[in-house]
């Protein structure tokens, strides 16, 4: 398949949906993920659809046109509606890493974590969306496009707009909040002992 | 080089996602093994992103929105609607099920590009492992009979002594195998079945782990190292026996591919 630059209305359409379309779910995901509310994630992924396809003559063959794609959806998503978002952010990312360092220099650490590894089968709910619904969102965002999306490092900064050392900052420090998280879940399901953190 | 007094925090999730010259990983793993802080930092990193790309349920796409922007898009381009191409409409019938399957395999193109060390040792097993799953490559020898499948290589061009383990005790069952590059350096490639169904690739080859790329974690365990890739979040393990070096993949948990693998290694 060629996608390079249209030459009608017609074949523009196509070889755009083709390109797009399968990324749509990605994208809607993205979107709820950003502003927690379906209708707006749903006029945003329209929206971003619609500039794509304006801007389509754009995309440069044989880069990553979901990193293209979730780019002007971060950016229909930053001038249209953060404004309105409130993240409801109880614990302070400080906070949390404190409590993430405290739970690794436990003596009863290995013990603890090989508990953990043995519960891979009892994670087949909506439990890591929640957890990474607790976090801000430009950590969130982090997460979502390197370990969910496997976008690399460069790709998701300049869909997110940050430099590359604050994107991987972002990511590093939301990894361990979200442990953190997990590992409370973990611990309030029963799948390993002890008490929360 | 080094500083002894320091740790190596956030190198480490570099490392994990596979992003440090070989120097410094050659560094972060020397560190680990002499510093539980860094090493407790590097497993729950480790684990959490794997949790993360194993578990992670994205919200469903409305339908009725995948329609909606159909619509827009095509109403936008006045010359499309005189002409629906029928595989369109085919297409938008099915999308549900297609754009699911045409993310998978764009995704992997992507990442392929992205991603990839393409010719490395781990990156072949890994492709060969997503072949075998996607039923692309097929078994030469269907058999779950370890004997049968060790003397179908020992016939077929495999000039070491394959070592075909039976995994029943960890509830993983043989399924077949194939000889793979039998005109270059052949390697025994067989495959398990485990209890949910999920696969893990065996290969084995003449060589030594000492020629795979830098990157790996390495475990040691009974005696023995083993190499541990993560490559498109599919887990390669790889440890040496003898003049032969086998090799389990799986995109099943990385620990239990580890577990596998530290079970079934003879030093
Ligand atoms: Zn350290």
């Amino acid at each position: 398949m060629s996608f390079g630059v249209p030459n009608d209305g017609q074949t523009s359409t196509a070889q755009f949906e083709a390109v797009a379309v399968p990324f749509m779910g990605a994208l809607y995901n993205k979107a709820l993920s950003l502003t927690r509310r379906p209708e707006d994630a749903a006029d945003i992924v329209q929206e971003t659809y619609m500039r794509a396809c304006r801007t389509f003559a754009n995309f440069v063959e044989g880069t990553n046109a979901k990193a293209w794609l979730f780019t002007i959806l971060y950016s229909v998503f930053v001038n249209k509606y953060r404004k309105d978002q409130r993240d409801p952010q109880i614990v302070s990312i400080e906070e949390w890493e404190e409590t993430y360092h405290r739970e690794l220099a436990d003596p009863g650490w290995d013990e603890d974590f090989v508990g953990l590894l043995g519960t891979a089968d009892a994670w087949q709910g909506p439990e890591i969306s929640e957890a990474l619904g607790k976090l801000p969102e430009e950590f969130r965002a982090a997460v979502l496009l390197v370990d969910v999306e496997q976008l690399t490092y460069e790709e998701a900064a300049g869909v997110l707009g940050c430099p590359l050392g604050t994107l991987r900052s972002r990511l590093f420090r939301a990894r361990r909040v979200l442990f953190v998280e997990l590992r409370n879940y973990a611990r309030k399901q029963g799948f390993i002992g002890g008490t929360q953190a | 080089m080094s500083t002894p007094s320091r740790h190596y925090k956030d190198e480490l999730q570099d490392w994990l996602d596979q992003r440090l010259d070989a120097d410094t990983c050659a560094e972060v793993e020397r560190h680990l093994e002499g510093c539980p802080e860094c090493r407790r930092e590097y497993e729950a990193a480790a684990w959490t992103k794997q949790q993360t790309a194993r578990h992670y349920v994205p919200a469903g796409l409305p339908p009725e929105l995948q329609e909606r922007i159909l619509r827009s898009l095509r109403a936008e381009q006045p010359m499309v609607t005189v002409l629906p191409m029928p595989q369109r409409s085919q297409k938008r019938a099915m999308l549900p099920w297609m754009a699911a399957a045409a993310v998978a395999v764009l995704a992997a193109v992507l990442t392929a590009v992205y991603l990839g060390r393409p010719g490395s040792l781990p990156e072949t097993f890994a492709a060969d492992y997503r072949a075998v799953e996607a039923r692309s490559l097929a078994l030469e020898l269907v058999t779950n009979d370890v004997k049968a499948m060790e003397s179908f290589f020992a016939t077929h061009g495999v000039s070491f002594n394959t070592r075909v383990f039976d995994l029943g005790m960890m509830k993983y069952q043989l399924v077949g195998g194939r000889v793979q590059a039998p005109s270059d350096r052949p390697r025994a490639l067989f495959v398990y079945e485990g209890p949910n169904k999920q696969q893990v690739v065996c290969q084995m080859y003449l060589g030594k782990v000492g020629d795979l790329p830098s990157g790996a974690i390495v475990r040691q365990n009974n005696g023995i190292s083993f190499q541990v890739y993560t490559v498109k979040g599919m887990t390669a393990v790889f440890w040496q026996e003898g003049a032969v070096v086998c090799a389990l993949v799986s995109n099943g948990g990385a620990e239990e591919v580890i577990q596998l693998a530290f079970a079934k290694a003879m030093p």
